[in-house]
């Protein structure tokens, strides 16, 4: 079944690309929501007649009005959208950084830069299968 | 706490592996030669400024000159250049000044406390002025970066 995704970040260029990988691996996808920042993101959430809201969300953590960090304690703490995988990618890849968003409740981290198959891997683990097109890489 | 100011050769290594693992992981390019050290005056080129403060304070600044706005743009979007804004530059810009310097501070400082801020970028701007600059010659165009590291008050 196609997998509905969410990517947060402020920069359209990077929504733009991840949604390209997203493609590139092969994932199916039904949609995928984009929103620049944590609380867009969370208006979005939960205004949604979906359920879940969305399969999975790929987050960036330093944006404006609400950061990655925000948004994934208001998820943690939302009974209707914690169990949602949230998905890091960020630049912010100190030691401490990594341990506070896994500990807060974050399913894996993608340092930025990063090559496709990083992307992929995170995402076949997560919604339980790989892309057709991985192979492409 | 600020830290200790690193070797200028930690930084340009540091520098030098962030430039050459953002360009091939998100852009696909690489360098035609290997990169050199000096002045840069910027004229003409797409420049963008990440600043970081925490545990050190400074600020990243890269410069694309020639034709590598708008191929690193295209490459980066998975577009034609031809297809590629003025907007789309200037935010890819941006993003690379932004994956530069968490690249680099990754490397610099992995057990740091840094923030970096929504990076600026403007399209020709003010000159580079003097400073060391890492410049990366590529097949059309050029990337120069430098990293500012300022020291306790």
């Amino acid at each position: 079944m196609p997998s509905r995704l969410m990517i947060v970040d402020d920069s359209p260029v990077m929504r733009a690309f991840v949604k390209r990988t997203v493609a590139l691996a092969g994932f199916e996808t039904s949609e995928i929501l984009e929103a620049s920042n944590g609380r867009e993101a969370l208006d979005r959430l939960r205004a949604s007649t979906a359920s879940p809201a969305v399969d999975l969300i790929l987050t960036d953590i330093n944006m404006p009005v609400m950061d990655g960090e925000q948004l994934i304690g208001e998820l943690k703490s939302d009974p209707g959208l914690r169990s949602i995988p949230v998905v890091v990618v960020s630049t912010d890849s100190t030691e401490n950084r990594v341990g506070a968003l896994l500990r807060l409740g974050a399913s894996d981290y993608v340092r930025k830069p990063f090559p496709p198959e990083r992307l992929s891997e995170v995402l076949g683990g997560l919604l339980g299968r790989a892309g057709a097109g991985r192979e492409e890489f | 706490m600020q830290e200790a100011k690193p070797e200028r050769a930690e930084v340009r290594q540091a520098l030098e592996e962030a430039v050459l693992e953002v360009l091939e992981t998100m852009c696909f390019e690489f360098p035609i030669d290997e990169p050199s050290a000096g002045g840069f005056s910027g004229e003409g080129a797409v420049q963008a400024v990440a600043r970081f403060e925490g545990s050190a304070r400074g600020a990243l600044r890269v410069a694309l000159a020639g034709e590598a706005p708008r191929r690193l743009a295209a490459a980066f979007l998975g577009l034609e250049e031809a297809g590629v804004g003025e907007q789309e530059v200037l935010q890819m810009a941006s993003e690379l000044a932004n994956m530069l310097c968490g690249a680099t501070l990754s490397r610099l400082e992995p057990h740091g406390r840094l923030r970096i801020a929504p990076p600026e970028a403007d399209w020709g701007g003010e000159p580079c002025g003097g400073g060391c600059w890492l410049r990366f010659p590529l097949e059309q165009g050029e990337v120069a970066v430098t990293l500012n590291w300022e020291e306790e008050s």
